[in-house]
């Protein structure tokens, strides 16, 4: 034997020519896998890539008549394993060395048969074409259709072919029913025809009439085409000039001129000259007929036809409606307008290159002809293309106007992608493509508005108490700009690039642009926890600018309120006084409303949001590290208070966006959301070169830790409770109880006390691994000096965390939580951040619950992060490292995450993997969709991975 | 303990007659079970015996001899040495030395290298039998005897051999059974002595293979394998004291006697291959033309008689294949022997080494062609010896380009050397090839890439593709990150082979094909391979 193991083949042939395999191993007799099987028989395959790809089910290997025809032909197996083939698997191999010598001998047909029933199909010829079975035909059938595919020389000659003999072309119902094999052979070139010419029919227009056709038959010497004889509906053939040789195929000619007659019946002719001729005036209608149908038919069937040599270009010319932008519009620079903004066009139809104006096709569409001719140029106007335009301009509105929304959509979301997409929608392929060509002024806008850098820059104002980056001043230049344009801007840099800056210098250029005249004032909306972060940012970088808090108890209310603001350039408050002070706030037209951390809104619905639209602005900008931190429904939301209107209705938005991009995950559609915001939406990030940075590295490391056995048991137990109740319960109670499932497991993972609600528990580090972790971490740290921050999301953990380590002796600790005061909490960062006071009056470790302190502050000073559980956004969790890791760190920042094995926490944790690539691909999942799982889902979710759990328990 | 108990010198010797016994493949197996910690309760026992149980489907029983692992033993009922002696052996080893250097010396391919002294008795020559008292009740002989007397001495001397063979190991028992009665010739003439040891040794193996009908053994039987080593050790015991017989020195009427003996003992037996022990004793005994020819011609008229059983015309002709070599015609005997299964293998060894030792090389590729046939029976050592043969051969008649034929034809016997001389020779898609089929792990064949990049980095494509498969298909996240590893190596490979659109074909049909195994696509974003 010269191979190592030995297999036998079980192969089913199918009736469309797949040849099912399967495998047995001899040796053990057991099936083998048929990507096993796959890897065994194409080893050496390339064009399967080592059979990497080729189809195949749990328990066979399906092959496709081409790759069937290789295996046995061409073989790529491994040719140390003795293949024993079984009866079919023999027959098969037969077949395909019948085929294998018949191509190489030339013995095969199309086959006529198969091409009536719309196929392709070819045969062998005589005895071997009887015995081979109809589906290894499939086969030959396949191995050509591959040559002429892949194989240029094989394919350049097969076109040739076919351009010679356009019957070829015919297939399916073209081909005359009762065609019998032999003229068809003919027809195509493989059988002689010896007939000395070619009937030929020609159209020609009219000189002297536009609605009249002329149709004339020629006979065409076939040695020398340019030989032709004209035939005239007064001849008869005995008549007719012709040279002697084809006077003996009388017979031939009529065939020809019948078979014309029954392809188009209406081509009969209706006088005396039946037989020898056809008809020979056709008019428009019948024109077009012919030209767009009739002709081909003829083609197909070997009556050769002439047609008029501009044919080709009108079929082919394809129609474009065109906005075009009134000329009278001119506007100078500091006219403003929002996107709802209706601007004048007039609609034009291109075809060729001709352009028509609204009116001049719309007399053209009256005129209900199909072909025309238009300053000399002929044009055909389809029914098609009347519905088409119809349904475009009803689609845009139509009467002449668009909004600057509209001209933005069509301008950044070009035509041609309409196109790929057509797909999609079946009704969006019968729409024309539409183009705007915008005047001169606008176009300029709307360039600047997609490059950055083009954008003029502003002057660091001299106010401003410091030095700028140039990115900086960039972003202020930018924010200057879409405000001339009266657009709302989204500024959404990475953290710790100084957005509050840029805007702080924005407020500054425009106080100082206004010379002496009042401004309005600005209004700024901001999280209460950072409210005292931008008062000490603005005193520091702005002092000149008139501040006003609008905050507290003791906050002015009605005409107080308005006296209080009359000096102030910036007024601040925060987001929930937005909603209850919407009095006071809407009281006046601010110059710019600004919202900070501007995710706050991300629920359109919430009172908050829709008040803080309400608000009355002459500009808004919003401020965010974390544009669409999870939602694309956030960003509508955000775009809703810019630029309303831009993203359409919440509705429209959510149907060709959201759906599509979260439901099917269409790459595609979000590159088109992108497009669609890039001119308001500035976003740089830490890495970007361009900014230039010095930020020192961030190295981030995953903690991983086990569950104790009593963490297990819980852990267990209340899966199994959840999914006990899960039964019988409503869809809304299924909800509730999955989330709040999850908060529970987390919990657990962080510590068994949180369940048991033992505040004052013995600590004992023996009950979760999270806390000895923690522990160990922090001497070393607290060893070289060094400060950390540690983020949860539980209260009460924070508040055993602050026993723990305090008792360890690292006091004092620190805890931020929300119920923390404003007083208290700022006290804490001084304290925290300030060098110069003695360590026992400074924390080493401050402790902030993930929701409190995740922004706003400033906590340089730490370059240790923990994140002792999981959030299921990434970029909540990238917000609240960044406090830490923002300009000012001069040290490594060591980032721990804490991450227990086999729990939930690791599946969040290859969640957010994944989703750290979404969300900068604008595309994020809430926690909701947790609840719509099914139970096997979530079982697969929160399920404990036993092999983690830890031993020792 | 162990490290108490036996030295590493002792282990290391073991290791060495372990490699030489035992077949990679089984030690493999052994190795595994040793990894998962089957082997239990291992204890040294005196006299350089270790045992220990190890569980398997049940729980076996295995004995190591240290100082002669053939003795060793074991319950299971595969019938050569197995895969719990090699995991009792790792265990030993693993105290002394890293067990999975062992494993992978014994994977190595093994070839014997080819030495005459091959072809010849491993034993040593008959030495002068020491001193035993012997027990007045069994008789004695003295050098005047006769071979009636000598058998009838035997017959008394073994009386309760069964019985102690029942009760102690089977083979030690035989030996020192037998290596006493050689005291009672000890101040004898050597040629008589050493005659006597001849049927002595006859003598034992028909009380063995008595004992082995009394105890129904068939192939199947538990025991069997302990038979088996028992009569292979006194087959070779019997040529090598026919080997070293001065025959010259004894009288034709004794020689006549011995030869007629073979008639007589010979029985129907599954345990003692009668047939073989006729075929040496013909060999160095029957040389006179005129008796072999009668031998023959007695044969011949046996086979012509009517109403044989097939099992009575089977042996009859196993023995006259004897006749067919010495007359030169091997293809005759070579047929006898293929129709006769495992029964001939003994003989084709045999009858292979003789001619070898006349060197008559040219005859001999007549014996390979029908080689695949006989290998399938052959142990390690046996196709070894056979493998070592016809390498000489072919070097002998200048045709050692032919060797890779050969060894391809010896498949899968020849595996590991095949696969090793593929690779020396730089037929490296072959070589892959093999492994591929023979599903040699990927880390194996990846020491090589270098090799296989430098030579032809088309064959790496394959290497790298395959490996990936089998990583995604673990389903698992180590599997796929080890997978996109190996992606990106496909990548520059196929950069480096200027082929960019192949790797951009091949990753997206990857991506589509598996586009369901969230964690893969992760890991191919995370490598930045596809998006």
């Amino acid at each position: 034997m010269s191979a190592v193991v030995q297999i036998h083949l079980i192969g089913q042939m199918l009736e469309d020519g797949h040849l099912h395999l399967t495998g047995r191993s001899s040796e053990r007799d057991s099936p083998i896998r048929p990507d096993e099987l796959a890897s065994m028989l194409f080893a050496w395959d390339e064009e399967s890539f080592y059979g990497s790809f080729l189809e195949m089910t749990d328990e066979e290997l399906r092959l496709t008549p081409m790759e069937a025809f290789r295996l046995f032909t061409a073989p790529q197996s491994l040719s140390h394993i003795e293949y024993m083939l079984d009866e079919q698997m023999e027959a098969c191999r037969n077949h395909a060395f019948a085929i294998k010598q018949a191509l190489a001998s030339g013995q095969f047909l199309p086959d006529l048969d198969a091409w009536k029933k719309g196929v392709a199909g070819w045969r062998l010829t005589g005895e071997k074409g009887d015995l081979l079975p109809a589906n290894a035909h499939l086969w030959l059938t396949a191995v050509l259709e591959h040559f002429t595919s892949t194989h240029f020389g094989v394919s350049s000659a097969w076109s040739h072919v076919q351009r010679e003999f356009p019957a070829l072309y015919a297939i399916g119902e073209e081909i005359p029913p009762l065609l019998d094999e032999q003229d068809w052979l003919q027809s195509i070139g493989l059988l002689p025809d010896s007939t000395p010419f070619r009937t030929c029919l020609q159209i020609v227009e009219s000189t002297y009439d536009t609605q009249e056709w002329h149709l004339k038959i020629f006979l065409q010497d076939r040695q020398q085409p340019e030989q032709l004889v004209e035939i005239t509906s007064q001849d008869s053939w005995d008549s007719l000039p012709l040279p002697s040789a084809w006077r003996s195929y009388k017979d031939r000619y009529y065939r020809d001129v019948q078979k014309c007659v029954s392809l188009i019946p209406w081509l009969a002719a209706e006088d005396g000259s039946a037989g020898i001729h056809i008809r020979t005036l056709l008019s428009n209608e019948e024109a077009w007929r012919f030209l767009t149908e009739g002709s081909l038919r003829l083609v197909q069937s070997g009556i050769h036809v002439f047609l008029p040599a501009w044919w080709e270009q009108v079929r082919k010319a394809k129609p474009t409606l065109k906005a075009v932008m009134k000329s009278s519009h001119t506007r100078s620079p500091h006219t403003y307008f929002d996107v709802l903004h209706i601007m004048d066009f007039e609609w034009k139809l291109a075809i060729g290159t001709l352009e028509l104006s609204e009116k001049e096709f719309r007399s053209l569409l009256s005129q209900q002809q199909k072909l025309m001719q238009i300053n000399g140029q002929w044009i055909q106007v389809t029914p098609e293309l009347v519905s088409q335009i119809q349904k475009t301009l009803k689609q845009t509105a139509g009467s002449g106007h668009l909004s600057f929304r509209d001209v933005l959509h069509m301008y950044l979301l070009p035509s041609m992608e309409q196109e790929e997409h057509a797909d999609l929608d079946q009704d969006e392929e019968m729409s024309l493509s539409v183009e705007v060509e915008l005047d001169q002024h606008l176009q300029h806008f709307i360039s600047q508005l997609q490059e950055i850098t083009s954008i003029p820059l502003i002057e660091q104002p001299a106010s401003f108490q410091g030095t700028l980056r140039s990115y900086q001043l960039q972003g202020s230049s930018w924010l200057w700009f879409l405000r001339s344009l009266g657009l709302g801007a989204c500024l959404a840099d990475d953290m710790g690039l100084g957005k509050t800056i840029q805007f702080i210098t924005y407020l500054l250029h425009g106080k100082e642009r206004a010379n002496r005249h009042r401004q309005a004032p600005s209004l700024l909306i901001c999280p209460t926890s950072v409210i005292g972060n931008w008062q000490k940012e603005l005193e520091r970088f702005a002092p000149s600018l008139h501040v006003y808090i609008h905050y507290g108890n003791t906050r002015k209310h009605g005409h107080e309120f308005l006296s209080s603001i009359q000096e102030a350039d910036l007024v601040i408050t925060s987001y929930a006084l937005s909603h209850l002070d919407e009095e006071e706030l809407s009281s006046l037209t601010w110059d710019t409303i600004c919202l900070d951390e501007a995710q706050h809104i991300k629920n359109a619905h919430t009172k908050q949001a829709q008040s803080i639209r309400r608000l009355k602005a002459a500009y808004r900008i919003a401020l965010t590290g974390t544009p669409i931190e999870n939602r694309l429904m956030e960003l509508w939301s955000i775009f809703e208070f810019l630029n309303p209107g831009y993203l359409g209705s919440q509705h429209e938005f959510s149907r060709s966006f959201v759906e599509p991009i979260e439901g099917e995950q269409k790459p595609e559609l979000i590159s088109r959301l992108q497009r669609l915001i890039q001119p308001f939406l500035l976003r740089r990030e830490k890495t970007d070169p361009a900014i230039q940075l010095d930020l020192p590295e961030k190295i981030e490391e995953k903690e991983y830790v086990r569950l104790t056995a009593e963490q297990a048991a819980l852990y267990e137990s209340t899966i199994q409770d959840m999914f006990d109740k899960l039964s019988g319960a409503s869809a809304m109670a299924r909800r509730g109880l999955i989330l709040t499932t999850l908060t529970r497991l987390k919990q657990i993972c962080d510590h068994p006390a949180l369940i048991h609600r033992e505040r004052n528990a013995a600590i004992d580090l023996s009950r979760s691994q999270k806390l000895e972790r923690l522990l160990e971490l922090v001497e070393e740290i607290r060893e070289k000096g060094e400060r950390c921050l540690i983020f949860t999301q539980y209260l009460q953990m924070g508040y055993l965390m602050q026993r723990v380590l305090e008792s360890a002796g690292y006091g004092p600790v620190f805890f931020l939580h929300g119920g923390t005061s404003k007083d208290m909490r700022d006290q804490m960062i001084q304290r925290f951040q300030d060098p110069s006071l003695p360590e026992q009056e400074r924390a080493g470790i401050f402790i902030l619950s993930l929701r409190a302190g995740g922004i706003g502050l400033n906590l340089t000073e730490a370059n240790h992060v923990f994140h002792i559980d999981r959030w299921w956004n990434p970029a909540v969790e990238s917000q609240a490292t960044d406090r830490v890791y923002r300009i000012g760190q001069q040290r490594n920042v060591n980032v721990y995450k804490f991450i227990t094995l086999g729990t939930i926490e690791e599946r969040i944790d290859e969640m957010m993997e994944r989703k750290h690539l979404l969300s900068k691909k604008i595309v994020g999942t809430g926690e909701n969709w947790i609840t719509e799982l099914s139970a096997n889902e979530l079982h697969e979710l929160f399920m404990l991975r036993h092999e983690w759990l830890d031993g020792k328990g | 303990m162990l490290q108490k108990e036996l030295n590493q010198e002792q282990v290391m010797q073991l290791g060495e007659q372990i490699l030489r016994s035992m077949e990679g493949p089984v030690l493999e197996r052994g190795y595994e079970y040793f990894s998962q910690g089957l082997v239990f309760n291992i204890q040294v026992k005196p006299g350089g015996i270790i045992t220990s149980a190890v569980q398997g489907t049940q729980v076996y029983q295995v004995e190591i001899h240290m100082e002669s692992f053939p003795d060793s033993s074991c319950t299971c009922p595969y019938p050569s040495y197995c895969k719990h002696m090699g995991a009792t052996f790792f265990q030993i080893y693993s105290v002394f030395a890293n067990p999975k250097h062992f494993l992978q010396e014994a994977q190595q391919p093994r070839t014997e290298a080819f030495s005459a002294s091959i072809l010849y008795p491993q034993g040593k020559p008959p030495a002068q039998a020491r001193y035993q008292h012997l027990p007045s009740s069994v008789g004695s002989l003295t050098e005047q005897s006769t071979i009636e007397d000598w058998w009838q001495f035997l017959r008394n001397w073994t009386r309760n051999l069964s019985t102690d063979m029942e009760k102690h190991r089977l083979y030690t028992e035989l030996r020192n059974n037998y290596e006493r009665a050689l005291s009672a010739s000890r101040l004898w003439p050597k040629d008589r002595a050493h005659l006597f040891s001849i049927h002595a040794i006859l003598h034992h193996l028909q009380k063995l293979d008595e004992y082995g009908q009394q105890m129904k053994i068939v192939p199947t039987s538990p025991a069997s394998q302990e038979f088996t080593r028992t009569v292979n050790r006194f087959m070779e015991e019997l040529e090598t004291a026919l080997f070293y017989l001065e025959k010259s020195n004894i009288s034709s009427a004794d020689l006549d006697h011995t030869l007629e003996l073979c008639t007589e003992i010979g029985s129907e037996s599954s345990v003692v291959n009668w047939v073989a022990v006729t075929h040496v004793l013909w060999w160095y005994l029957l040389d006179d033309p005129e008796k072999e020819a009668a031998v023959a011609k007695d044969l011949l008229e046996k086979l012509a008689e009517a109403g044989l059983s097939p099992q009575q015309k089977a042996k009859l002709e196993l023995l006259y294949s004897h006749f067919a070599i010495r007359a030169g015609k091997d293809e005759l005997a070579l047929s006898i022997w293929e129709q006769q299964d495992h029964h001939a293998l003994f003989s084709f060894l045999f009858y292979l080494k003789v001619i070898a030792r006349q060197e008559e090389w040219q005859r001999l590729f007549l014996w390979f062609d029908r080689l695949p046939l006989f290998i399938k029976q052959m142990d390690g050592q046996e196709y070894r010896l056979a493998a070592a043969i016809w390498r000489h051969t072919l070097d002998m008649t200048g045709r050692s380009a032919d060797w890779i034929t050969c060894l391809k034809g010896m498949l899968p016997r020849s595996f590991p050397e095949y696969a090793a001389y593929l690779l020396e020779d730089n037929q490296l898609k072959q070589w892959l090839d093999v492994h591929f089929s023979m599903g040699t792990p990927y880390l194996e064949l990846a020491e090589h890439s270098k090799r296989l990049e430098e030579t032809d980095p088309h064959l790496l494509l394959p290497l790298y593709v395959r490996e990936i498969n089998r990583l995604i298909l673990s389903r698992s996240r180590t599997g796929y990150q080890e997978a996109v590893k190996l992606l990106k190596k496909v990548r520059s490979c196929y950069q480096k082979l200027d082929q960019q659109r192949r790797w951009d074909a091949y990753i997206e049909q990857l991506a589509g094909k598996h586009r369901r195994l969230r964690t893969f696509q992760e890991e191919l974003r995370r490598g930045n391979l596809f998006s």
